[in-house]
């Protein structure tokens, strides 16, 4: 019974890329740019309240925590698109597998760090976003509480994704190109299927009709896949107080987050763990 | 028992046959030496041994367990130092081996590191990041590395490249030392001086196929038909370099000053008879040395002979 050793190696890997993280300036700058953009928000509908007398959203935090909390998870989703290309590329992979670690204890240990420090930056979200709330007068809610909830399924979904990319990507550079377009196709098919789908079709020429229907269509295929669907779907199921549905939504994104990691470790086995193997 | 034990290793890639139905078998307490040529399929048996590389076909026991989803679990008793040095950068020495007691689970870790690092002559620099390190002392990291969860078996792959002399030495006596304690070697290496120093026995494989295999001295033997011997005389005496020429397993033979040198066939033992004509000539003999044959010379003989058949084999039908 050696168990332990493989829980002993994955724990040291992970924590050694915590305190990677931790010394990085990454991590910082990305949450400083995210509490400046929701500060801009948060005032924006604190003077419109203020100069009209009008209540722009039920929950006018929930719009910027969810920003906050999604530029987060990709933040930290890219790191892992990088992590395993680059230690493959450096050699650092082999040595590792040298000693009492497998591909799957190896991928659980990059994934566990991403949540961990997932969790720990939401932590800092919260304490500001309360802050925020307490200065300003403007309530949090029960959907921001449910945005920074279902948050930590998008984390997960998009962490397994970036190491899944990783996994098979060459190097590093190709590994980020690969993230960044995934994600860019799914954010800009959703931004135009709900600019589009909010528009008259009197106002749209017959080809921006076409493109239309076919990016609200894609966008209802996608949301299926896409991460970012997760925690809206949450923070509605949430506010209906329909238990059911939100324990679909949670099972379902553990499904895919399994999902995500079992084929990385597929790929893994299969790609190896030196650079052109 | 073996502490690896390969059979009928074979790997394929693609076309290209890197190793081909190679058997190995190490025992406990043994030093290996793997030699080849460059290419020859060293790095990719070491690399199926680890459980690194899937073979394609064959079967590979480590501390007589076959099951490869035990190997991780198995690479717990196993020290290894890559070819290539791949540390993290960003650490120092003392960071980077504190890694690895976490990552090995060794108990009193700090004391191990501190040990291993002085081991290895390290001590002094342990708070400087391994990125700043030379060749030859992130070779050493390496080793360190690679003895501080005090391994049963350790795989050593070039493990003196980039060192210096005194470094080559240090490295040799630690070898002798841990093989003193019971554990078992594998060392694959160029340096062929180093091999013959430290090893029992040696593999040599040369296009993926193990074409020699034996104890130093058998290698040596079988590779060697004519040997060399110089005979030092208190003086010439007339006549002797005929008589030697007469004799039957004599190849070649010349004086240079008050020595007498001499080819002669490896069939058997010639000394006696040799020192006998001498005697009966009336020289006095002051000195009788045989040049051995080298590890080197052996492994130059035996990877060009395998070569010449198999290049023989391919244009043959």
């Amino acid at each position: 019974m050696k168990r332990p050793y493989l829980i002993c190696a994955a724990s040291a890997v992970a924590r050694r890329e915590l305190r990677h993280s931790f010394y990085g300036l990454g991590l910082y700058t990305v949450l400083t740019v995210c509490f400046l953009i929701s500060f801009y928000i948060a005032r924006s509908y604190a003077d419109s309240m203020l100069q009209g007398g009008v209540a722009i959203s039920k929950c006018p935090l929930e719009y910027p925590a969810y920003l906050t909390t999604t530029i987060l998870a990709l933040y930290l989703a890219l790191c892992a698109s990088i992590s395993v290309s680059r230690e493959r590329d450096q050699g650092t992979l082999e040595v590792l597998f040298c000693g009492p670690m497998n591909h799957g204890s190896y991928l659980m240990a990059r994934f566990s760090e991403q949540i961990v420090l997932f969790c720990i930056a939401l932590c800092c979200v919260t304490v500001y976003f309360t802050v925020m709330s307490l200065v300003s007068g403007l309530e949090l809610g029960l959907r921001f509480w449910s945005t920074i909830a279902g948050s930590v399924l998008l984390a997960s979904y998009t962490s397994a994704f970036g190491l899944l990319v990783s996994v098979l990507s060459k190097n590093p550079r190709t590994a980020t190109a690969v993230f960044l377009l995934v994600n860019l196709i799914l954010i800009g098919i959703r931004t135009a299927a709900s600019v589009l789908s909010g528009t008259s079709n009197e106002v749209l020429s017959a080809s921006v009709i076409y493109l239309k229907l076919a990016t609200v269509v894609a966008d209802r295929a996608l949301r299926w896949v896409s991460p970012f669907s997760y925690c809206t779907w949450l923070t509605d199921a949430v506010e209906l107080g329909d238990v059911r549905i939100v324990a679909i939504i949670v099972a379902a994104a553990v499904i895919y987050t399994a999902l995500l990691l079992s084929l990385a470790t597929k790929a893994l086995q299969r790609r190896g763990v030196r650079t052109g193997q | 028992m073996a502490v690896i034990r390969a059979r009928h290793l074979t790997k394929r890639y693609g076309k290209h046959l890197a190793v081909d139905g190679l058997n190995l078998d190490i025992g406990l307490g043994e030093i290996y030496g793997f030699l080849g040529p460059n290419g020859a399929g060293k790095t990719t048996t070491i690399m199926m041994i680890l459980g690194l590389l899937e073979p394609t076909s064959g079967e590979i026991s480590l501390f007589g367990r076959s099951s490869s989803k035990e190997r991780a679990d198995q690479r717990s008793r196993i020290g290894v130092v890559t070819e290539t040095q791949h540390l993290y950068n960003d650490m120092t020495a003392h960071e980077y081996l504190m890694f690895f007691a976490d990552f090995y689970s060794i108990a009193y870790k700090r004391r191990k590191v501190d040990e291993v690092l002085s081991r290895l002559g390290l001590y002094q620099v342990r708070n400087r990041s391994a990125g700043a390190f030379s060749k030859g002392m992130k070779q050493k990291l390496a080793l360190a590395r690679a003895l501080l969860h005090d391994p049963d078996l350790l795989i050593l792959d070039e493990p003196v490249s980039g060192l210096d002399p005194l470094g080559v030495k240090e490295v040799r006596d630690i070898i002798l030392e841990e093989n003193s304690k019971g554990k078992s070697l594998l060392i694959s290496s160029h340096i062929l001086s180093e091999i013959e120093k430290t090893c029992h026995r040696v593999g040599i494989i040369n296009k993926g196929v193990l074409v020699a295999e034996d104890t130093m001295d058998g290698i040596k033997r079988s590779t060697a038909s004519e040997i060399r011997l110089e005979i030092l005389l208190e003086a010439i005496p007339d006549g002797l370099l005929r008589r030697l020429s007469d004799m039957p397993f004599v190849v070649w033979a010349e004086i240079k000053g008050d020595s007498v040198r001499l080819t002669v066939k490896a069939d058997r033992d010639h000394r006696g008879e040799i020192s006998r004509t001498v005697v009966e000539s009336g020289g006095v003999i002051l000195g009788f040395a045989a040049h051995e044959v080298s590890l080197e010379e052996a492994f130059i003989t035996i990877t060009e002979s395998n070569v010449n058949r198999l290049v023989k084999g391919a244009g043959e039908p």
